[in-house]
């Protein structure tokens, strides 16, 4: 599903895959600014980097974070240093989530004036990349709590190459299934073209077409949006072709740009 | 680099390919075997109505023993409520089997209930796609099928495994 932001109602909880900090960086500022424009308290639990890249940007669009900042409209915690002080056993905690995590967005929805408050987090990215998706999943279902008790829209960044043969698509899968939309910080109609244009090479045209409707026609127990299930689909049916076709997408996607 | 091209069109390779399609419904059995013949009326369509047949055919077992009468599958297309033994049974039953662990299997089901599609996926499923009233869907659907058993007949296709 594309991501439109108008859509982001309160109780939308996306999975936001991104492959650059810029394209995430464009992303979360147009959340963001939506959201500041609605008068929606608002939250980033993000890398130093990323805080402030978003913040720069931000700043850009014509935000003054700093006012914000000082109203809790606009709060900004560094996830590589609150995750570990969420950890009990290697495991995200209830409690110290409720403690660290929950009053900041209790905070935020009381500084709001649209009584919604907007979220962006990637501590769930931070342990993906350590490869511990059974925690990052907990942490998804964290999340889900708040969700369901405040009026909360909650992003929550990926940081995933889709076109690499490295992409662990039964992990993603997992993942996606704990939110309810899905979006791409790529440019998706440049990535469907490249993958497309990459089947019909690799496959030969006849194959592809006859492929298609089962391909786009299989069902998946998650949000993501064709060109995400149909590169799983690849990898999971066609592994022999599969390689082919991510390298051939890979350089069609980056020849577009 | 030009990568390699797979095999050429699917018309072209359905010659001596075998789908058991294991449903009880008569009017998805009739829609089915009419969308084969429609597509594909090279590829060999063999049916049985519940999940108990399905093992009994697969096994090889009467009166399913003479494999030139009953050959051998290149795909499975599968219904999920099957009598007997219903079709996640089956296909967990066809995973746990060495010579059925790796046979591609279409769960074709009226339900698009998340937590039956992920469980289908779970027990390794290649693909899970809804039943059509469509005619022409269920054509398109079919022709899919046809293209994805002829790359899968022709060791294209390495079937998932079970990630429960």
């Amino acid at each position: 599903m594309t991501l439109t932001w108008e859509r982001a109602t309160a109780g939308a909880h996306w999975m936001q895959l991104y492959e650059t900090s810029d394209d995430l960086a464009r992303s979360v500022t147009a959340f963001m600014s939506e959201a500041l424009h609605r008068g929606d308290g608002t939250v980033v639990i993000a890398t130093t980097e990323h805080g402030r890249a978003f913040a720069e940007a931000l700043a850009a669009a014509g935000f003054d974070v700093p006012a914000l900042t000082a109203a809790h409209r606009y709060t900004w915690r560094d996830a590589a240093e609150l995750l570990p002080m969420l950890l009990v056993d290697d495991q995200p905690d209830p409690g110290r989530f409720d403690a660290l995590v929950g009053r900041v967005v209790t905070q935020a929805l009381d500084a709001s004036t649209s009584g919604r408050v907007t979220a962006y987090g990637e501590l769930v990215d931070l342990l993906w990349r350590q490869g511990r998706l059974d925690a990052a999943l907990r942490l998804e279902a964290l999340w889900d709590e708040r969700i369901k008790q405040l009026p909360l829209s909650l992003m929550c960044g990926y940081g995933m190459p889709l076109l690499s043969p490295q992409l662990d698509g039964e992990a993603l899968t997992q993942a996606a299934a704990c939110h309810s939309h899905a979006g791409l910080a790529h440019d998706r109609g440049r990535l469907e073209q490249a993958v497309e244009r990459a089947l019909v090479i690799v496959l030969g045209a006849p194959m592809a077409d006859a492929l298609r409707p089962l391909i786009l026609g299989t069902l998946h127990p998650s949000p993501l949006g064709n060109v995400e299930r149909t590169i799983l689909w690849l990898q999971r049916n066609l592994p022999a072709r599969c390689g082919a076709v991510l390298e051939e997408a890979r350089r069609s996607y980056r020849e577009a740009v | 680099m030009t990568p390699p091209r797979a095999p050429d069109p699917p018309a072209e390779a359905l010659d001596g390919l075998v789908v058991l399609h294991v449903e009880d419904d008569p009017n998805d059995v009739f829609f089915v075997a009419h969308a084969f013949g429609k597509i594909a009326p090279a590829v060999q369509l063999r049916r049985v109505s519940d999940g108990e047949e399905a093992v009994r055919y697969l096994r090889g077992e009467a009166p399913y023993d003479d494999r030139a009468a009953s050959p051998a599958p290149m795909l499975v297309l599968m219904d999920v409520k099957l009598p007997k033994r219903n079709g996640l049974e089956v296909l967990e039953w066809m995973r746990a089997e060495p010579a059925l662990a790796s046979l591609p299997v279409v769960v074709l089901s009226s339900s698009t209930e998340p937590s039956d599609i992920a469980r289908a996926y779970a027990l390794g499923a290649n693909a899970y796609v809804a039943k059509r009233s469509d005619l022409r869907e269920l054509i398109e659907l079919v022709r899919g099928i046809t293209a994805y058993a002829a790359l899968a007949a022709t060791a294209e296709a390495i079937p998932p495994r079970s990630t429960r």
